[in-house]
């Protein structure tokens, strides 16, 4: 009952964003594979519970469950600020995983987010790294092509490539080979408050269709109710400001080279293209010239729209799907009149898919990948047979969907059709909504310059607009410039 | 001859510790300035550039911005840090009731963790949600909100206020001290000569403040030329790099766009006009010290 | 140049009074040595003059003009201070000029008074030195210089003697009573060495324990101390004060094992000897202890300790039954410790004072 075959054909065919639809719908005929509008919450819906996977037999036929060996492995784990779901399924995790591989000794590192690069990084040049690092799926292509990865791939724990969509496979790729494994993707949404829209005579339960709709509510609820309306957010070098804005420059046609396009070359530079500038106007509308966004947008992380949106202060925003369980936890710990807001904010919460531009309909497409490092820089040496058999069990249906219960979606495409995801669809709100937004789904480039193209770049440009250093044209064509100077460093 | 070599063993751990923890690092950054570490290259396979990275940094605009930004809230940092801190000094030297309560209070901006007061200062400053600015339209003396931090023209100026309110402390206790070393029967001469509360503050406490004077100023510019905590965590340099200095640019560069050589050409140049401000520093107290 | 007089001062800190009811006047051209141990008073009461302290209780009077609300600056006084107080960053010749820039007199006048300051003070030569570059004395001689150049009407001096070495000192107390003999100045000066003040003082007030003890010409008040602090303050080595019994013929001193030693006293001495309610404290300083080598009557016998030849006069510690007494001899006359001898002593110059209140009797 695993994935199907889809042809080499078919994939180069695809649409600006590529999606597998395993199994059944296959069947139905759609040869050609990717057609974003199946992949609704309808279908979704449909697809839960209709499959049951053995984990441990399926990590069985890769490496046998007596296999004696030892492992290390980083990740980026369950902090102060997790939901208690999160907490249970990691503990439940590294439980069934010491159960299902009993003779594997597994040293694990939970690891902070913001020093975990960092730390890597540097482990890295000091020989010192893990087997198995569970990474963002931002950071892999640096160490891929530093050469401190190790040739790996789906293949070879077992998997179809098939079995993951092939944005995350675009992700583990340097050069043509595979240097990783997806464990989750997650793409973001649109949410908004009903409440605020109904009071500024918009529609409360439509989202806006478009960002060129996006810019004329916002206006339109500052007008008339004096809140703010949409959530921007431009701080430099901070992550949550490229997922925010992309998904805009992409939707106007425009991106930071050519990664929108079905076969990207990451070469062709589009941060000056006249998609580009038309998103940059946008912004500029919202921020200078009608003044319907947050001031502090130029200094504001998403976590800083958090509370004026319980607040009942911000109108709509970009959201990952793991706010929805935030927003929960922040309304039950107001106190007081705030409460009272906070609760009703809740109730007016709504979730639909991104606005879709001139060119196309985009998101971020997110996630981790886990990665196994080059055997000369691990410390004390490399146990094969340990390491697949971790990332097996890690990446198969059953964990791929547990592991991201919150925040995120399988990255093996067979979870969502697992009771598992049945029952996240019925305790998650909004979940449907923010899943059927994968196919929209572009990864960053490729490329290890690519952190600084997405936190600096892209956000410098934003910041040069909005503060009227320069104008969107001049911005954009600063930003180009700028990138082809760190492309051509290359 | 012996005992001079148990001097040398004496001394031996510290500059074992010296450097492995200084001087290594320093030689290396010299070393790693020199080469080219593009993000897509592990660092053993670096390229040799000479002084291109120099070159380079010297020659970027975005430098020549934060060049001029780090002047700017370097000398004004101090300077106001120094008054206002000298005016407290001054204010406590005499006794009066509560005045031991009063220092406590005025020593808690220097002690308490910097990122923890940048974050509340950042929330005291927010240009929408700001309590400062929340007050101001509560009693109507405005109908929006101040926007202090996301405004090219008044950022540097609020950072600097926070820096100020930060380390104006040190700045009081080095002059209490030194105050409380102005010889009483030089003042009560004063007096008797009939100088005033001005004159004598001029001709003798003044004078004699010369050499904690210089030294705190000389802390206070060192401190204020590397103070990173109150600009990253506040603005990150923002927005759009009007409060970006040379510190914090040399951050960005470093983790930010990963580039290890051109950070490390960065941190040299830093390092030299740190160790200029040094040298000058102690030839100015050594100056004083072989006048008096 | 004034007369000060202070009528019942009075200045406490807290439950103690550093002065207590302290009156005295000092003539005009006169110059008065506050003299007395460390913690006697004499500071805070020079304090008081110059309006650095103001006073809990009384008045001090400058010329006739009652000044304890006015500022030092108007009182029209100068001050020299122990350790010269000169403003380090200025040069000799600035820190003259000083307090008449203070004044606001004009350049001509103030470099006039300079000049004649230096001149008379002999410092002219170092005018634009600063003052870490003076010897001691030097800059003792600034710091008269700049009480000098304000014409004060009282001259003020808190120990200026004190930070200079002994041959110094010895040479600046005679320039310092030059000074005053050439200024017929008012001069009130504080010490702790009853030496400078015997020297130098028209008139000497002996304070302990912030009262007044005695106030006399230096010659009075070693002759004839007040009590018996007075006694053994004044004079180097101190006089000697031996307890006593009164006796029917005399006084009596305790002794060790053997019986004391009694000495027969003339008639008026013994009257005033009986006045004494207890014990008597006998005083007799060590020129008028006269030493023989055997007994003779009205003598009595004492034990050589210790033998201090100084040069011009040999000092001897001696044993008299339980108490150790000072005595001199001129240097040729050799005495061996252990050596035993027989005292007289000059009647003219023995004290009594009374045990208990150690007043002079």
């Amino acid at each position: 009952m695993a994935g199907y075959r889809i042809g080499r054909r078919e994939l180069l065919a695809g649409a600006a964003t590529a999606a597998l639809l395993p199994g059944a719908l296959a069947a139905q005929g759609n040869k050609t594979g990717v057609d974003a509008s199946t992949w609704t919450p309808d279908y979704i819906n449909k697809l839960a519970g209709t499959a049951d996977y053995d984990t441990a037999a399926e990590c069985a036929k890769v490496v046998p469950l007596d296999y004696k060996g030892r492992l290390t492995y980083w990740y980026w784990g369950v902090n102060q600020a997790s939901t208690e779901i999160e907490r249970k399924m990691e503990a439940d995790f590294f439980a069934a995983f010491a159960k299902t591989y009993p003779n594997i000794e597994l040293v694990k590192q939970n690891l902070d987010y913001n020093a975990m690069l960092d730390k890597l990084r540097t482990a890295s040049i000091g020989k010192s790294a893990p087997m198995v690092a569970r990474l963002p799926i931002l950071w892999g292509s640096e160490f891929a092509a530093k050469g401190q990865l190790m040739a790996f791939g789906p293949t070879d724990v077992g998997y179809s490539e098939d079995e993951f969509w092939p944005g995350a496979l675009k992700s583990v790729t340097w050069k043509g080979k595979r240097y990783g494994v997806p464990t989750n993707n997650e793409t973001m949404a649109f949410i908004w408050n009903a409440a605020i829209f109904k009071e500024a005579g918009l529609d409360p339960d439509k989202a806006p269709a478009s960002w060129d709709d996006v810019v004329a509510y916002s206006k339109q609820i500052k007008d008339k109710t004096g809140k703010n309306g949409y959530g921007m957010v431009a701080r430099v070098n901070a992550g949550n400001t490229p997922f925010r804005f992309m998904p805009q420059l992409w939707a106007y046609g425009g991106g930071a080279l050519d990664e929108a396009e079905a076969s990207p070359t990451y070469t062709k530079i589009m941060l000056n293209s006249p998609g580009a500038k038309a998103a940059l106007q946008a912004s500029y509308d919202m921020y200078v010239r009608d003044k319907s966004v947050p001031v502090s947008a130029l200094t504001n992380t998403q976590t800083e729209n958090q509370d004026p949106f319980i607040a009942g202060q911000i109108a709509m925003m970009i959201s990952h799907p793991s706010e929805y369980a935030l927003m929960i936890e922040r309304a039950r710990k107001a106190t007081g009149a705030d409460k009272q807001v906070a609760d009703n904010v809740v109730a007016n919460m709504r979730y639909g898919l991104i606005p879709r531009g001139p060119a196309r309909r985009a998101v971020v497409f997110g996630g981790s990948n886990a990665h196994v490092f080059n055997p000369n820089i691990v410390e004390g040496g490399m146990d094969l047979q340990a390491v697949k058999a971790f990332v097996a069990f890690m990446t198969g249906p059953e964990w791929s969907i547990k592991l991201a219960w919150n925040i995120s979606n399988p990255g093996n495409v067979r979870g969502f059709r697992t009771k598992w995801m049945r029952e996240r669809l019925d305790t998650i709100r909004f979940l449907d909504v923010s899943t059927s937004m994968l196919p929209n789904g572009i990864p960053f480039p490729v490329l290890p310059q690519s952190a600084e193209i997405m936190n600096i770049i892209v956000p410098n440009m934003l910041q040069n607009t909005l503060t009227r250093k320069m104008t969107p044209d001049q911005a954009a064509e600063n930003a180009a410039k700028e990138l082809r100077a760190l492309i051509n460093d290359l | 001859m012996v005992r001079h070599r148990a001097d040398y063993l004496y001394v031996a751990p510290a500059v074992l510790v010296m450097v492995l923890v200084i001087a290594y690092p320093v030689w290396f950054t010299f070393y790693l300035s020199m080469f080219s570490t593009p993000p897509n290259l592990a660092l053993e396979d670096k390229i040799f550039v000479g002084l291109d990275n120099y070159a380079r940094i010297l020659g970027a605009d975005s430098v020549h911005e934060a060049s001029l930004n780090t002047l700017v809230w370097t000398v004004a940092s101090t300077a106001l840090a120094f008054v206002l801190g000298f005016g407290a000094a001054l204010a406590l030297n005499r006794p009066f009731r509560g005045r031991g309560l009063l220092r406590g209070i005025l020593l808690v901006p220097y002690v308490i963790s910097a990122v923890a007061a940048a974050y509340v200062w950042r929330w005291l400053l927010h240009s929408d949600l700001g309590v400062l600015s929340a007050l101001a339209m509560a009693t109507g003396l405005r109908s929006q909100p101040f926007n202090f931090l996301d405004n090219t023209d008044t950022v540097l100026a609020s950072l600097i206020m926070v820096n100020v309110w930060k380390e104006f402390p040190f700045v009081m206790i080095m002059m209490l001290a030194g105050l409380q070393t102005v010889p009483d029967q030089l003042l009560r001469a004063a007096q008797v000569d009939g100088a005033g509360p001005w004159q004598r503050f001029w001709h003798i406490t003044v004078p004699h403040l010369g050499n904690v004077s210089l030294v705190t100023v000389l802390l206070l510019l060192a401190a204020n030329f590397n103070g990173f905590t109150i600009p990253w965590v506040m603005t990150g340099g923002g927005p759009a790099g009007a409060s970006e200095i040379w510190i914090t640019q040399i951050y960005q560069l470093a983790f930010g766009r990963i580039r290890f050589g051109l950070a490390s050409a960065y941190s040299v140049i830093l390092f030299a006009v740190m160790m200029t401000m040094g040298y000058f520093y102690v030839r100015a107290l050594v100056g004083r010290d072989r006048a008096s | 140049m004034a007369e000060v007089r202070l009528a019942n001062v009075r200045k406490g800190y807290g439950e103690a009074l550093a002065v207590d009811d302290l009156s005295l006047s000092i003539a005009d051209g006169e110059f008065v040595a506050l003299v007395g141990p460390s913690g006697c008073g004499k500071t805070t009461t020079l304090n008081m003059i110059a309006g650095l302290l103001e006073p809990d209780g009384g008045d001090i009077l400058i010329d006739g003009r009652r000044v304890n609300d006015l500022d030092p600056k108007d009182r029209d006084i100068a001050m020299v201070f122990q350790n010269y107080a000169l403003y380090p960053n200025k040069s000799v010749r600035k820190n003259l000029a000083f307090p008449l820039q203070m004044r606001g007199l004009a350049r001509a006048e103030i470099a006039r008074r300079v000049d004649e300051a230096a001149r008379m003070l002999d410092i002219g030569h170092l005018l634009e030195r600063r003052p870490r570059e003076l010897s001691g004395g030097q800059q003792q001689r600034v710091a008269l210089g700049r009480a000098l150049v304000r014409e004060p009407k009282v001259f003020l001096m808190d120990e200026p003697l004190s930070n200079l070495d002994a041959k110094l000192r010895v040479q600046m107390r005679s320039e310092l009573k030059r000074f005053h003999q050439d200024l017929k100045a008012t001069i009130v000066y504080v010490t702790h060495d009853q030496l400078e003040a015997m020297t130098m003082a028209d008139r000497m007030a002996v304070m302990q324990g912030g009262k007044l003890q005695q106030y006399d010409t230096p010659e009075r008040v070693y002759a004839h101390p007040a009590n018996a602090f007075v006694a053994s303050f004044v004079g180097s080595p101190a006089m000697n004060l031996i307890p006593v019994r009164v006796t029917d013929g005399g006084v009596a001193g305790g002794g060790v094992a053997g019986g004391g030693w009694a000495l027969d006293l003339p008639p008026e001495l013994l009257a005033r000897a009986r006045q004494a309610r207890g014990g008597v404290l006998l005083g007799i300083r060590h020129g008028a202890i006269r030493l023989l080598p055997s007994a003779a009557p009205g003598t009595v016998a004492a034990e050589v300790l210790t033998v201090e030849p100084t040069g011009d006069i040999t000092f001897l510690n001696l044993r008299l039954g339980d108490t150790d007494l000072v005595a001199s001899v001129p240097p040729e006359q050799l005495i061996a410790a252990g050596q035993r001898l027989w005292l007289t002593f000059d009647m003219a110059r023995l004290h009594l004072f009374d045990a208990t209140s150690e007043r002079a009797l």
